[in-house]
């Protein structure tokens, strides 16, 4: 084994072990987990014997091992990015719920306050 | 500060069981003329001050507005539901949304309001297109039309004017929706929540004026693409 095959094996059990540790997520997180398990051994059997990523490829009608990691890390990718878009747009709507509960609380309060007198931010009917 | 002893004498006049709903950015140098324009014939006006910078929503007060203040930035669509969410709190029967450019009438929205309690409407929806007062302009024109064929194709109802910002909803119908689009695109989310509710609605002919104010800070062309993206991606 190689020094460089070394150093991929090491970077591909840091990465699953971050992965393991700090998956987002509750319902999914068992299969994620497991998901991320199973890359890091593929990885390493993929590291460690290079030509049999090559037998995969050539199953699939795909020319080297590196042609298929490519064609792979780009699927990959794209569903990283859509993922991440998806998560941010639901992350943005919690925030307007948020911000809007923030909002018509402090519109309720400044309200009751003006109506009990105490002072006057608001143009309100006079309290009777 | 607004006298109340001589609202409450006209209180018929004042429109007590409604609310009008203004969407606020930035608009601090023309919002105090359009809500002291709107408070002698609508008593009840609350400004969504959407995280402005320039004190928009100071002036909106001074002027008799009462005021919400989004903490952050969120969109005109996010500014709406703000709107419609404090009305209902306070057991509003119909909501007027009103834009702060000072580009609709008041007369076109006591119109409205009327027309939605003589014939018992859930929804009036302010059209540009329904007369020719509106000048809106060749290219402008494209992109209106353009947003309100969406909009039909994909709300399955027949208007002529989709992203108008004058309407009348009654609170029924307000209860039954929530917008989610944030941004723009919630001009045709509107229709299409408030189509899903099967409730009687109409169009109003109304006159958008287009000031050189309202022309510069209008949508862009290019915000119409975003409008489509908006809608088509969710």
């Amino acid at each position: 084994m190689s020094v460089f095959q070394f150093l991929l094996i090491a970077g591909v059990v840091a990465a699953g072990v971050f992965a393991v540790k700090f998956l987002p997520g509750e319902r999914s997180l068992a299969l994620k987990r497991i998901f991320a398990l199973l890359f890091v051994v593929a990885a390493i059997f993929a590291i460690v014997f290079p030509n049999s990523l090559t037998a995969i490829a050539h199953f699939f009608g795909v020319g080297r091992g590196t042609d298929l990691l490519l064609y792979v890390f780009i699927i990959m990718t794209l569903l990283f990015a859509v993922a991440t878009v998806r998560a941010k747009a639901r992350s943005d709507a919690r925030v307007t719920n948020l911000a809007r509960a923030v909002a018509l609380m402090e519109a309720r309060i400044l309200e009751e306050r003006s109506t009990k007198g105490l002072d006057d931010p608001t143009p309100e009917e006079p309290s009777a | 500060m607004m006298p109340a002893s001589s609202e409450s004498a006209s209180a018929l006049q004042g429109h007590l069981d409604t609310w009008v709903v203004i969407p606020l950015y930035n608009e601090a140098s023309i919002i105090g003329d359009v809500v002291r324009q709107l408070r002698p014939v609508f008593t009840n006006v609350v400004c969504i001050d959407d995280g402005s910078s320039d004190g928009s929503g100071a002036v909106a007060r001074a002027a008799g507005a009462h005021v919400v203040t989004h903490p952050i930035n969120m969109g005109q669509g996010a500014a709406l539901q703000t709107g419609f969410e404090y009305a209902l709190e306070r057991n509003a029967d119909y909501v007027v949304t009103f834009d702060a450019d000072g580009q609709h009438r008041v007369e076109d929205a006591e119109i409205m309001i009327g027309r939605a309690r003589d014939e018992n409407l859930a929804v009036v929806y302010g059209s540009r297109f329904l007369d020719d007062r509106t000048k809106p302009g060749i290219l402008k024109k494209i992109v209106l039309k353009t947003a309100v064929t969406v909009t039909n194709w994909a709300t399955h109802t027949r208007l002529t004017d989709a992203h108008n910002g004058l309407r009348v909803i009654r609170a029924d119908a307000l209860r039954r929706i929530k917008l989610k689009q944030d941004r723009m695109a919630h001009g045709t989310e509107i229709v299409v929540l408030l189509g899903r509710t099967g409730l009687p609605y109409a169009e109003q002919p109304v006159e958008v004026l287009y000031t050189d104010y309202s022309r510069a800070k209008g949508q862009s062309l290019l915000n119409s693409v975003n409008i489509l993206i908006d809608l088509v991606i969710r």
